[in-house]
């Protein structure tokens, strides 16, 4: 089985099957471009993603390796969350930090199923809550002043209706 | 396409300042740009500070988190502190807006619009609180983005001063019912009644749609219920582009105006006013090709046998272009029908001259929810009249019903649905049809 190296933002080599690696958009794309051989010792450098990320990363695409592909279609995104699987929910048992950092990783790699999967365990702690409760989900400060927070519920109101 | 740090760049295009970043081969260029370092904090940070405190972070998470989300979700998103209203607003949130029995200030939405990529706008029930300021042009601000307009029982003011505002809007539909429900509409609804002061002549429509520009780029352009017909005639007149034109209860045609009709090709006349003066703003629909009338009967035999016939005229007339016709019937009219067709095909129906109107498919379309009570006398006159001319002509009959009762319908006809080549090269044929809405 061929092997590429993957080098991480903090410098630790990970070597992989072309074939997971080539589960990431970018990095196919990569390979075909450059027309990279089998025998290469060529180290891709990823300065975006951290050993500990590109870890998870890995251990998400060796799990997913026989997924049929998705189609990229972007009106039949899957909004319902309903539809992650066992086996990603344990996966995505992690902190907010690293949930986003995967988010990241999938989106630079271009891992649709990974982005997706991760998104949808973003948008399932956002969905059902009042702003208040997001707010204090993701620990961000309200920089509204009360008259814009009331200008904007009542601009809503707008939008919502049919 | 996802957003990507990853641009792949020709080296043609000579880009050589990110050599340090990038892996060089066969001349094209991966540029991986590092991101600053306090992004990369640990997790303990991270849940510290609140990652989606920092703008450019969240951004990129927001971005590609929202499209997971209903737009219900997204408007309590926006609410949360500005930069996520900065990703909601920017996220096709906006991009629909609709405004129901609102009396809202102008000046307020517009200046929010301004920063909302609103792409379709519906206004019903809208009346402004501004009509006292005499001045309405003060708050007209620009809304280049926005492509399709539905305004609904709105004072004019707000269709006036709004087709005025959208320059690059392709598509306007405009509904308001006779003057008098409106009138009634707005005194419910305790608004302003300065409007109420204001009668059609007293607007200066003219004046204000000619001003602008604006309405040339709009290809679909619906009017229903028009109190005010000339002032839908001007509009009309302006719009050069206009491909598809619905037009219900509208009754005011005017002959000495010649509309700029060249490249309509949909024409649906839902309800309108059938007269020789339709007959000649048709002659200008050099390209027309779907024709649609249903028309309303509501006076006497005579009416109705001269609706009918202009109907046919107008049809001929457009005989070489036309590539479908439908001649519908609306529920009301059904329930008079039979009455009034009595005997219609000995009552000295003018023919118009024989054209080449045999290409056309002549389609009666029937609809809901009395289709079954199709009267025979219907199908008899067409076919007395297809008779008469020696046409050839498939007559359907579409059902938009779901879960129809055609069954019934066969049983109403008297001849049966066989094919009848008995007289001249007349051919008699039902076939049903879904309509697509």
């Amino acid at each position: 089985m061929p092997q590429i190296k993957l080098q991480s933002s903090d410098g630790e080599v990970f070597p992989i099957d072309v074939e997971i690696a080539k589960m990431s958009t970018t990095l196919k794309t990569m390979l075909e471009d450059l027309g990279m051989e089998d025998d290469d010792d060529e180290i891709v450098p990823l300065p975006n993603v951290n050993a500990a990320i590109l870890r998870k990363v890995l251990e998400w695409c060796t799990a997913h390796r026989h997924d049929p592909p998705i189609v990229d279609d972007p009106n039949i995104l899957d909004t319902r969350t309903n539809n992650i699987t066992c086996w990603d929910a344990e996966f995505l048992k992690v902190d907010q930090g690293t949930l986003f950092e995967l988010i990241l990783a999938a989106n630079y790699l271009d891992i649709r199923g990974l982005l997706d999967v991760a998104c949808k365990s973003v948008a399932t702690l956002i969905s059902g809550k009042t702003p208040e409760d997001i707010r204090k989900t993701f620990n961000i400060k309200n920089d509204f002043t009360p008259e814009e927070e009331e200008e904007i519920r009542k601009e809503n109101e707008c939008c919502a209706e049919k | 396409m996802p957003f990507c740090w990853t641009h792949i760049l020709n080296l043609n295009k000579g880009l050589n300042v990110f050599d340090d970043l990038a892996i060089v081969r066969n001349n094209t260029v991966f540029i991986e740009p590092v991101l600053p370092s306090h992004y990369k904090m640990s997790n303990i940070e991270a849940l510290t500070f609140g990652l989606l405190n920092e703008p450019f972070y969240a951004q990129n998470i927001l971005r590609l988190v929202f499209p997971y989300l209903t737009k219900h979700e997204k408007l309590i998103c926006a609410r949360v502190c500005r930069l996520w209203y900065e990703v909601a607003a920017n996220n096709d949130v906006y991009a629909s807006l609709s405004f129901v029995e609102k009396d809202f200030v102008y000046h307020h939405l517009f200046q929010r619009m301004k920063y909302w990529d609103t792409k379709h706008l519906t206004l019903k029930l809208c009346h402004s609180v501004d009509t006292q300021t005499s001045n309405f042009t003060f708050y007209c601000i620009p809304l280049p983005r926005l492509k399709s307009l539905h305004i609904e029982e709105c004072c004019d003011y707000i269709i006036k001063f709004l087709i005025s505002m959208c320059p690059n809007l392709e598509e306007l539909k405009v509904k308001t019912r006779l003057f008098s429900t409106l009138t009634c509409q707005r005194l419910e609804l305790n608004t302003t009644h300065r409007c109420l002061e204001y009668t059609p002549s007293q607007i200066p429509w003219s004046i204000s749609i000619r001003a602008t520009d604006t309405i040339k780029s709009i290809k679909y352009l619906s009017l229903t219920y028009s109190p005010m017909a000339q002032y839908y005639t001007q509009l009309m007149e302006l719009c050069v582009n206009i491909s598809k034109l619905d037009l219900v209860c509208f009754s005011y045609w005017n002959p000495t105006k010649l509309l700029n009709f060249d490249k309509l090709v949909t024409l649906n006349l839902i309800y309108c006013n059938l007269d020789e003066n339709l007959e000649q703003v048709l002659s200008q629909c050099s390209n027309l090709k779907y024709l649609t009338i249903v028309p309303f009967y509501k006076y006497e035999l005579f009416d109705a046998l001269h609706s009918n016939s202009i109907i046919l005229k107008c049809a001929h007339r457009l005989g070489h272009s036309l590539k479908r016709f439908i001649w519908g019937f609306s529920a009301d009219y059904l329930e008079e029908a039979g009455k009034l067709y009595a005997g219609f095909p000995q009552r000295g129906f003018n023919p118009p001259g024989r054209t080449n109107i045999d290409r056309i498919p002549i389609i009666l379309n029937v609809s809901q929810p009395n289709f079954q009570q199709i009267p025979f006398v219907e199908i008899e006159l067409l076919e007395n009249y297809l008779r008469q001319q020696n046409w050839t002509a498939s007559v359907r009959i579409l059902d938009n019903s779901e879960g129809s009762e055609l069954p019934k319908l066969f049983t109403l006809l008297p001849n049966g649905l066989a094919t009848n080549e008995g007289e001249g090269c007349y051919k008699y044929k039902v076939e049903t049809e879904k309509i697509d809405r």
